[in-house]
């Protein structure tokens, strides 16, 4: 904090970036509980099979068999779930390293899917052929790539796609997202933040919006080692 | 609890029917929805004692739920269940007429023990609404 108490930008950067840290734990973890309280229940119900069986009531293995089915596939989605965690919580390692975009955004829409479908929205990501591998504040671009869907879903039509397109242009890469809109513009949006984030990875954030699509483009160096 | 009917609102589908499941072999009568949505529907078409609403679904929420169930069946009694971020929102739910609220990963037995609970009230409060509207007959008609 400076003298006169007010908050130093850079402590505004430090909050902001535990904020989206936060916000995807939160996420993350509110879905690992939905997986263990499903499993939870299944395993009551096995409980409850065996007490029938005890009195002498008639389990098929076809019944079992779809329970265990069942619990198999919650342990698989918890498993990709902290999975993607993992690989997220590694975005920070560095403040500058070289890393494939693709995988990188790949994880980020995956861990964004529930906040989408909160919105009753659903992303699609679309990558070009071949891998894109930067040089840059990994978690930087995640961070302002994060805010920028974020904001899209906030405001794009129910029961739409929100697409998200990465593209070269040259030595430069673009990350664009899209939406229906016909709504209003959310103002819970800080584009101040967002921008500066942006200028630090030496980009730019465009906006445009009319009244049936909404449109915003992150464009980065490739290489950006500060 | 003999014909207790309980409506499962979760977008957890997985969860929901295994809950409706283990419900339906403690001879309970239950259903399950997906959505706020088809909660309404569910609610409007058929009697149910209790509704076991989770919070955080999407679309229309847990409160806006709520809201909507009781304005169309004052007497239904509902639980809510609710992650860990969302205990504070809960509070207001059962300000706002809510039974009660629990926090996920929920305990069965103690579900089924507020479903209970929830079902006496809801039989207590149909009690009372039949008792008045006899008292009204009555005064109408000059018994």
């Amino acid at each position: 904090m400076s003298s006169n108490g007010d908050v130093t930008a850079a402590e505004r950067h430090l909050h902001e970036g535990l904020a989206f840290f936060g916000a995807i734990t939160a996420s993350v973890t509110h879905e690992l509980n939905n997986v263990l309280g499903t499993v939870d229940q299944i395993t009551g119900l096995l409980e409850d099979l065996a007490y029938a069986l005890s009195q002498g009531e008639e389990i098929t293995s076809e019944r079992l068999n779809a329970i265990v089915e069942r619990t198999n596939k919650q342990t698989e989605r918890g498993a990709a779930l902290i999975k993607q965690l993992n690989l997220f919580a590694h975005s920070a390692d560095n403040v500058v390293a070289e890393f494939s975009l693709n995988d990188t955004l790949q994880n980020l829409v995956a861990l964004m899917n529930r906040l989408a479908q909160m919105q009753r929205t659903e992303l699609t990501l679309t990558l070009p052929d071949k891998d894109i591998t930067i040089k840059a504040d990994r978690f930087m671009i995640l961070q302002t790539v994060f805010h920028l869907i974020k904001r899209m879903i906030s405001i794009a039509s129910r029961d739409t796609l929100v697409e998200v397109i990465v593209s070269e242009q040259g030595s430069d890469i673009s990350v664009s997202i899209r939406s229906p809109y016909e709504g209003t513009v959310s103002e819970s949006f800080d584009r101040d933040h967002v921008c500066s984030l942006a200028e630090m990875l030496s980009g730019q954030v465009d906006e445009v919006i009319d009244d049936k699509c909404a449109k915003v483009e992150f464009r980065f160096p490739a290489i950006c080692e500060k | 609890m003999p014909e207790t009917r309980v409506l499962i609102i979760d977008d957890e589908e997985e969860f929901a029917n295994t809950l409706a499941e283990r419900m339906r072999n403690r001879g309970l009568i239950a259903d399950t929805v997906s959505s706020g949505e088809e909660a309404i529907v569910s609610v409007a078409r058929a009697l149910y004692d209790v509704a076991v609403l989770d919070l955080a679904m999407p679309g229309m929420d847990g409160i806006e739920t709520l809201k909507r169930l009781l304005s169309i069946r004052p007497e239904l009694q509902v639980i809510l269940l609710t992650g860990h971020g969302t205990v504070g929102k809960s509070v207001e739910a059962v300000k706002g007429g809510a039974f009660e609220f629990l926090e996920k990963p929920v305990k069965f037995d103690d579900l089924l023990d507020k479903i209970g609970e929830a079902k006496s009230k809801k039989s207590a409060l149909t009690e009372e609404k039949i008792d008045d509207m006899v008292k009204e007959i009555l005064r109408r008609y000059g018994f």
